[in-house]
């Protein structure tokens, strides 16, 4: 009975199959079918980009998009705001955390918090950062970085990092450029000296690695950075491939929903929007603790300090992003 | 980049359709779903061409589509289909009784709720696995087998009823 009626399944399936349309007239539908437009779509997802691929993408993309003929975006004057950046890897721990802030000027500065870092979980106890959320959840993980730096996280954007290496990809490769030739021995991925473009999973390789680095993840840190400001460079030379970074940003990220798109990309308009600047909080040393291993011992005082000049009026500690005008934007080497 | 989308819609799109076709039981929509999926793949295709299996990844759209066409327009196709079939009803065939079960399959396969349809035609059309079923339809390989055991319960039941009638 049952393998008659699977039979009978399949055998219906098959008849059906065959009265599928002539290829030949979808062919002919695609040809005649008209191009795209994203209008506003494009103008907001425009905006996640920014915040996932770190703001400092936004800041040359949004006004592009903007000049291309959209209506301006609602609101007016923009306010000052925090945005919590975090790329997930495979098993939702966040390997790269980055606590931006975009004045009200559209001038943006962000400041890594390494992944090690040894920091206070309200009611967890000391925990490694990037088990936070993973353990714990988004609102403790907002809740630890603003106790970490004494600033106010006003909303967040999660992308695993997988979806950096599409993101490469679809963008025809990101240039970096590398001190010294590494090899990764937990992935087996190997990268020369001096410049080269990555993209896909060897972007993706790039971004993770820490082991073979001279110093771990801070190295990843200088890495991702250099990974970020190289990415919107090559956005700002090819806007062509926004659209379909986009695509790639609307499937992988997670963005906080209460957040004014709209408003973000009208501030990104702004007289500062070309000045971004990246950092990484300092650390007082290397701590061992028996569950967890090598930590990174943070001074909240002193992260909130550095925090609070790098946020201050963007012109503290950090290293400047090159203003938009240039054509090429150089990819300063890195490890 | 172009030229490889071409050549990967020279060689698939026969199946594509064909795979369509069996999830919506209608033609017309099948190329208006399949079309709708090109154009977006065609925008996207540094991306997906680069992908381990594309087929896969374009099966998986294809179903998305269909799963959230609009309802009232798939209704209004279900019922076109049933007209369809039963033009087609009687069979020329050899042995006819044979073909008569198998249009009265089609005919119940046409009435299933989507996702269920969508379950039981990536398992008896595809041969995809529970967990590979679940990637497509987005939901887990318990309910996919819930799914596929609705489905099947159905149709077995249906299938005994009609058994009896072509018997009596």
């Amino acid at each position: 009975m049952t393998d008659r009626t699977e039979q009978l399944i399949r055998e219906a399936f098959a008849a059906e199959a065959d009265r599928a349309p002539d290829p030949r007239t979808v062919l002919a539908g695609l040809a005649r079918a008209p191009r795209r437009r994203h209008g506003m779509t494009l103008l907001a997802a425009g905006v996640a980009v920014v915040a996932v691929v770190a703001i400092a993408v936004a800041a040359f993309v949004v006004p592009k998009a903007l000049d291309r003929g959209a209506p301006p975006a609602s609101g007016g004057a923009g306010v000052d705001q925090t945005v919590l950046l975090a790329g997930l890897d495979r098993s939702i721990y966040t390997d790269a955390i980055m606590l931006a802030k975009v004045r009200a000027d559209g001038s943006t500065s962000v400041v890594s918090l390494p992944r090690d870092s040894w920091v206070s979980v309200p009611g967890h106890g000391k925990q490694r950062l990037n088990a936070v959320y993973a353990r714990f959840g988004l609102p403790e993980l907002m809740e630890t970085v603003h106790r970490l730096t004494g600033v106010r996280v006003d909303h967040y954007a999660l992308m695993d990092m997988a979806g950096f290496g599409e993101l490469a990809d679809v963008v025809g490769g990101v240039p970096v450029c590398l001190r010294a030739a590494t090899t990764d021995s937990r992935t087996g991925v190997s990268f020369p000296v001096g410049e080269q473009t990555v993209s896909g999973a060897k972007a993706l390789a790039f971004l993770r690695q820490r082991i073979g680095l001279p110093n771990g993840d801070l190295d990843r840190i200088a890495r991702q950075q250099a990974f970020l400001r190289s990415l919107a460079g090559v956005l700002r030379a090819h806007p062509d491939t926004l659209s379909v970074a986009l695509d790639v940003v609307r499937d992988r990220a997670r963005l906080d929903p209460k957040w004014d798109l709209l408003g973000l990309a009208a501030q990104l308009r702004g007289p500062g929007a070309g000045r971004m600047r990246f950092a990484t909080v300092p650390f007082a040393g290397e701590l061992v603790d028996p569950d967890v291993g090598t930590v990174l011992d943070l001074d909240p005082a002193t992260v909130s300090a550095f925090v609070t000049s790098a946020f201050g009026d963007g012109k503290g500690a950090g290293s400047a992003t090159p203003e938009p005008g240039g054509e090429k934007s150089t990819s300063d080497c890195v490890n | 980049m172009a030229d490889r989308f071409e050549a990967f819609v020279a060689e698939r799109l026969d199946r594509l359709l064909r795979y369509a076709t069996a999830l919506t039981c209608d033609p017309h929509l099948a190329q208006d779903v399949v079309q709708e999926v090109l154009l977006r793949a065609q925008h996207r295709w540094a991306r997906i061409g680069s992908l381990q299996s594309p087929d896969a990844y374009l099966r998986r759209m294809i179903t998305n589509e269909y799963l959230s066409w609009r309802r009232r327009k798939a209704a209004r196709t279900v019922a076109l289909t049933h007209g369809t079939l039963d033009a087609l009803g009687t069979p020329v065939a050899d042995p006819a009784t044979g073909y008569a079960e198998r249009d009265a399959m089609r005919a119940r396969i046409a009435t299933l709720p989507r996702k269920q349809r969508a379950a039981i035609l990536l398992r008896f059309y595809e041969d995809c696995t529970d967990p590979e079923i679940a990637e497509v339809l987005g939901c887990t390989a318990g309910t996919v087998r819930s799914h596929i055991s609705r489905a099947l319960a159905t149709l077995r039941a249906a299938d005994q009823h009609a058994v009896k009638e072509v018997l009596s």
